[in-house]
This record gives C-alpha cells, sequence and structure tokens, in this order.
C-alpha cells in the first residue's frame, strides 16, 4: 500500500512538473513577454485587427467614454499570428478583440459593451460613465 | 384532322402542330442527370410525355467526359459535403462532452479514410437511388456526352466512341457547373471542391483560397478535423453578399476555432517542394501546406454542347439565357439549374425543373418564383438566412426598416464552457409589419430556417411572429420574443435626375 502510495506521489509529481513546464514555456515566449509587458504598461489595451467589426464595436465604447486606448493590431504585424496564438493561451480564447483595463482581462466585444452599458466599465476607468450627466 | 379555330380567328397552334404532326424519338430529351434533369425527366414523364435522358459516365471528380446520375449535389456536392460537416462537428462536440460528465480518457483518434469510405458508399447507393427513380418513371437513360445539333436533335457520344442521335420535340439543357481555378502559376498543384471531397489522405496543413460559402465550409471541415487552416479572401469578410454582421460573426467563429483568416489577401503562386506546397502570398507571405484549394467559383457547363452553332443565347459566363419559363431563344430547347447562372441551389434547379414540366407537358404555364429562398452556410456554426439582407433591404427600402437581433450565449454553451454566441436577426418593414428577412448564424441555423422560411413565403408580420408561442428552452424561440427594436434606418429617396 506504501509502495503504491510512493509511486502515485511519484507520477503526481512528474504531471506537476510537466504542467508547470508547460505553462512557463506558453508563457514564456517572446510574444507572450510582449502581451504581458503590454497590458502592463498601458491603462486601456486593445488587442485588435483593423477591418475586425467586433474591434471596431469595441473601440467605439472607449471613444464615447473619452478614453483612448492602446491598440495592438495584429493584422498590421509580422508577429500579429504568433501574438494571437500566445494571447489565446493566455486568456482562453483565440478571437479579437481581447481587451485589458489596469493589466485584467476584461473580455472580447460583448463583455466591452456589457460592461459599458451596466456601468462596471466606468467604474473600473475612474470615470463618469453618463457624459450627459457631466453637462 | 379539322384545325380548331380560337374565339379571335387565329390558327390554335397545338391543333396545326398535332396535323403536321412529326415524329419524334421522344417528346421530351434531357442533357444532364443531375438534381434539375432527373426531376424534369421524371415530372414530365408523370405528365405522359416519352423521355430520353443522358449523363456522363460516374466518378466522384468530374471532368468534361465524368459526372454521374445524381449531378453535382449527390455525387460531388451537397450531400458529401453535408457528410463531412458531420464528421467534422464530433470533434468540437468531444470537447463539450468534458463539461457534461463525459470521461474521455483514451486518445481519440480521426480515421480519414474510414470516413471517406463511407462517404463513398453512400453517394454510391443515391446514385443508384437516383437511377432507379428515372426507370420507375419508364425514362430512357443514355450514359454518354450528349450535345444538341439541331433545334430537336440531340447527339449522345456513347462510351465506346459511338454516336447515336435522338430527335425530340422538346430539348432540356439540365448540364449543371463545375469549379473553376483562377489561373496563378502553379494552379495545377491545386486542388477544387471535387478533389477535396476525395482525398487520398488527410491534410494536416490545409491554405483555402476564396471567400464564398464553399471556402468557408471546406475550411470548418479541415480544422474540425484538426488541420492547421489558413484562409485567404479579397474582401475583409468571407461570404460576400450575405447580412454583413453574420459575416462578422462566421469570421468571428472560424477565428474562435483555429482557422488562421487572411482577409484582403490573394495567393500569388504556387510551387512543389519537398516540405509540401509553398504558396506566396499578395502580401509576400510565404505559407507552406499539404493541399491547397481554390475555391473561387463555378461556372456553367455548356462549352461542348454545341449550342451556339445551333443558335442558342448564352451570356458572356457562359451560361444559357433563358425567360421566365426556362425557354431559350429557340422555342425547342430549355434549360434548368446552374447551367442558367439564376440562382445555384439544388432545391431552385429543382422548382425551375417542376415548373418547367408543368409547362412544357402539364398544360399549366408555370414561371420560378425566386423570392425568399432560404439558403445556408454549413460552416460550423451554420449560417442560415432567408429573404433580405439588411444591407439588401436598406437599398431596395420605399420606407423605414426596423432591425431586430438577438444575441446569445446558446443553453449548451453555458455548460460545455465553449465561448461561441448566436446571432438571429429580423428584418421588418416598417410600413406593411411584414418581415422580409431573417437569419440565423449558430447550432440548427438551417433546420430553424426552413421553418422561417415558410412564415417569409406567406407573408407574416412582425406582429404575427410576436403572437407565436415559442418551443421554450430552445435557440428558435428567439425569433419569436424579438421585442425591443435594436435599430431603426431610415428611408433615404434616392436623388431623382434629369438622366
Amino acid at each position: 500500500m506504501t509502495m503504491f502510495r510512493s509511486i502515485s506521489m511519484v507520477m503526481l509529481l512528474v504531471a506537476l512538473v510537466t504542467f508547470i513546464s508547460m505553462v512557463s514555456s506558453a508563457a514564456s515566449s517572446p510574444e507572450a513577454d510582449f502581451v504581458k509587458k503590454t497590458i502592463s504598461s498601458h491603462k486601456i489595451v486593445i488587442f485588435s485587427k483593423s477591418y475586425c467589426p467586433y474591434c471596431k464595436k469595441a473601440k467605439s465604447v472607449f471613444r464615447e467614454l473619452d478614453q483612448v486606448p492602446y491598440v495592438v493590431e495584429l493584422d498590421e504585424r509580422e508577429d500579429g499570428w504568433s501574438i494571437q496564438t500566445a494571447l489565446g493561451e493566455i486568456v482562453g480564447r483565440r478571437t479579437v478583440p481581447q481587451v485589458f483595463i489596469n493589466g485584467k482581462h476584461l473580455g472580447g466585444s460583448d463583455d466591452t459593451v456589457d460592461a459599458y452599458e451596466s456601468g462596471e466599465l466606468a467604474k473600473l476607468l475612474g470615470v463618469s460613465g453618463n457624459k450627459e450627466a457631466e453637462l | 384532322m379539322a384545325r380548331k379555330m380560337l374565339v379571335d380567328g387565329e390558327i390554335d397552334k397545338v391543333a396545326a402542330d398535332e396535323a403536321n404532326a412529326t415524329h419524334y424519338d421522344f417528346d421530351l430529351f434531357v442533357i444532364g442527370a443531375g438534381s434539375g434533369g432527373v426531376r424534369a425527366a421524371r415530372f414530365s414523364a408523370n405528365h405522359g410525355a416519352k423521355v430520353g435522358i443522358c449523363e456522363l459516365p460516374f466518378h466522384p471528380i468530374s471532368s468534361e467526359e465524368i459526372g454521374g446520375v445524381g449531378g453535382t449535389c449527390v455525387i460531388r456536392g451537397c450531400v458529401p459535403k453535408k457528410i463531412l460537416v458531420y464528421g467534422a462537428t464530433y470533434g468540437g462536440e468531444l470537447e463539450d462532452a468534458k463539461n457534461y460528465g463525459w470521461e474521455i480518457n483514451e486518445k481519440v483518434d480521426f480515421t480519414w479514410k474510414k470516413l471517406l469510405q463511407k462517404k463513398t458508399d453512400e453517394i454510391l447507393r443515391l446514385n443508384n437511388i437516383y437511377k432507379r427513380l428515372l426507370a420507375n418513371a419508364a425514362v430512357k437513360l443514355y450514359e454518354g456526352e450528349g450535345r444538341v445539333v439541331g433545334p430537336n436533335e440531340v447527339e449522345v457520344r456513347q462510351i465506346d466512341g459511338t454516336k447515336i442521335s435522338y430527335t425530340a420535340k422538346h430539348i432540356l439543357i439540365a448540364t449543371g457547373s463545375r469549379a473553376q481555378k483562377p489561373n496563378i502559376p502553379g494552379h495545377e498543384l491545386a486542388i477544387t471542391s471535387d478533389e477535396a471531397l476525395s482525398l487520398e489522405e488527410f491534410p494536416k496543413r490545409a491554405i483555402v483560397l476564396g471567400g464564398g460559402y464553399i471556402a468557408v465550409e471546406f475550411a470548418s471541415i479541415w480544422r474540425g478535423m484538426g488541420a492547421t487552416v489558413d484562409l485567404f479572401f479579397r474582401k475583409e469578410l468571407p461570404l460576400r453578399g450575405f447580412d454583413d454582421e453574420m459575416r462578422a460573426l462566421v469570421a468571428r467563429n472560424l477565428e474562435g476555432r483555429g482557422v488562421n483568416l487572411h482577409p484582403q489577401t490573394s495567393l500569388t503562386q504556387l510551387t512543389k517542394t519537398d516540405q509540401g506546397i509553398k504558396v506566396i502570398s499578395s502580401h509576400g507571405e510565404e505559407f507552406v501546406a499539404d493541399v491547397v484549394l481554390f475555391a473561387t467559383g463555378r461556372s456553367p457547363n455548356t462549352k461542348r454542347l454545341n449550342l451556339e452553332a445551333v443558335g442558342v443565347e448564352l451570356d458572356q459566363a457562359g451560361a444559357v439565357k433563358v425567360d421566365e419559363y426556362s425557354r431559350t431563344n429557340i422555342p425547342s430547347i430549355w434549360a434548368v439549374g446552374d447551367a442558367t447562372n439564376r440562382i445555384n441551389l439544388t432545391p431552385v434547379a429543382l422548382m425551375e425543373a417542376t415548373c418547367f414540366a408543368n409547362t412544357a407537358f402539364g398544360g399549366k404555364p408555370t414561371k420560378a418564383e425566386y423570392s425568399n429562398v432560404a439558403c445556408a452556410v454549413f460552416c460550423i456554426p451554420p449560417l442560415a438566412v432567408v429573404g433580405l439582407s439588411e444591407e439588401e433591404a436598406v437599398e431596395q427600402a420605399t420606407g423605414d426598416i426596423l432591425v431586430f437581433t438577438s444575441g446569445f450565449n446558446p443553453m449548451k454553451n453555458t455548460i460545455s464552457g465553449r465561448q461561441e454566441k448566436t446571432l438571429m436577426k429580423l428584418i421588418v418593414d416598417e410600413k406593411s409589419d411584414k418581415v422580409i428577412g431573417a437569419s440565423m448564424c449558430g447550432p440548427d441555423a438551417a433546420e430553424i430556417m426552413q421553418g422561417i422560411a415558410i412564415a417569409l413565403k406567406c407573408g407574416a408580420t412582425k406582429a404575427q411572429f410576436d403572437s407565436t408561442v415559442g418551443i421554450h428552452p430552445s435557440s428558435a424561440e428567439e425569433f419569436v420574443t424579438m421585442r425591443s427594436v435594436t435599430r431603426r434606418i431610415a428611408h433615404k429617396p434616392k436623388p431623382k435626375t434629369n438622366l
């Protein structure tokens, strides 16, 4: 029984080491580093593609709030595909846009619009969500 | 035989024909035994006509001398494609099953060859069924290549090379269309949808050129089966001609499932290398793939029919020009289906063929009716539409347009964790309250849209949609619960000109 338990422990350790190495390799590529550095260096980051209607929708939300996001247009970069793959591994989605506020992942276009409509986005950004209220 | 006189004193043409009756081998001879040809032959025979039909020998991959009873749809189109779509869908289903309590412990393998064999068995079965349908209707089937040699004469070149001529009171062209390849250097290395449905080996890396439904469907199929797929298309979004909002969602779903999209990009060169087929894009990027599929369009199969020599008018694309009754400028020659390049869908060819049989032999002249023809794109998840897109509605509007949309994460996804929204949309003419367009992108879209198409065909109003009780819980019920207007598009009258 003890032997069985020790074998189980060894297997568990091997699995854990494998998992950690997988995560760290996924997380330590130059593209993953770029993603992490970008989202930690800017208040609002949108990973986007210039032609994508959903990206345009997300950008328009920030325009409504008089905020200027830092936009990474993946289709205009040589390493766009690799960044998108790294982004997919980090947030679990391959689609664009992916929006980050203060280093935290907000989500895609629908999540951004929902957060805007509920007032949550304005709260996250520390701004007034209703332009008319400022008049 | 006494000539009948009409009220206005003209000679009844039918009676005159009977009086000077020419003996023909057939009342109708059909060239092409695909969906339209078989339907026209059977229904004409049911009206009492003596019918002959010819078709090229069977093979899954077509050429100018290869075809098969059943035509594109059955042998190398809709049917085998849908079988592959079903096959590809299981990959995602297995992923989704985990959160529903299904423990899949062993490695799951996909065997392309097994599915391919099952697909081939099925199209052979259907090919035989179509032959039996013709035989049961007493239609005489000839295997060989048909061409028109006169207003009432068809020549069939049989497999052994011998040519036999048949005379017919009416000739129907139902030869369909075939996939075309753009003239890019190295195009001979690429395949079309014909070969894509019959590949010996599964492509681990696939490149698809084209933005139409065939391109999008094959990108979905191969990706669903585990291939790396790059899709290149000229526009910003795939599926030109469909509703823009739906196009955007299809693009997003393709990308979400791992297809690499290359909008506003074409291919400039293909070369064979040890690693595979090397492709250079219009942006100068290099890609290597096992298979390159050109899905850039189809053209009518009319080149070898000798039609122009007989005086039948063709358009610039080689399509047979016909009137509303599917009749050419030569009164004894008619054409239906893709060969006429109207709406190139199997059910439309069937409708045209039915109308032809009623007109030519049923004593009931019938025009084909092209409004509210529903169609689907079997990407994963599928898109289905009927009536006008938002853009078409705005273009054709005589008053304000109301757009109702519902976007939601389907119930199934809330458990599986799949991030994939369904979008449903109704376009309403405000003045009449009529629903003039409906579209859906999401699971079961095609199954749901067929019912919606009936409603639109009947002229249903938004109020009637709203008063219909939904089936709960279902995605379909969203079509009868869209209460609030997403947007109103005000009518802008076209500027008047003196031109």
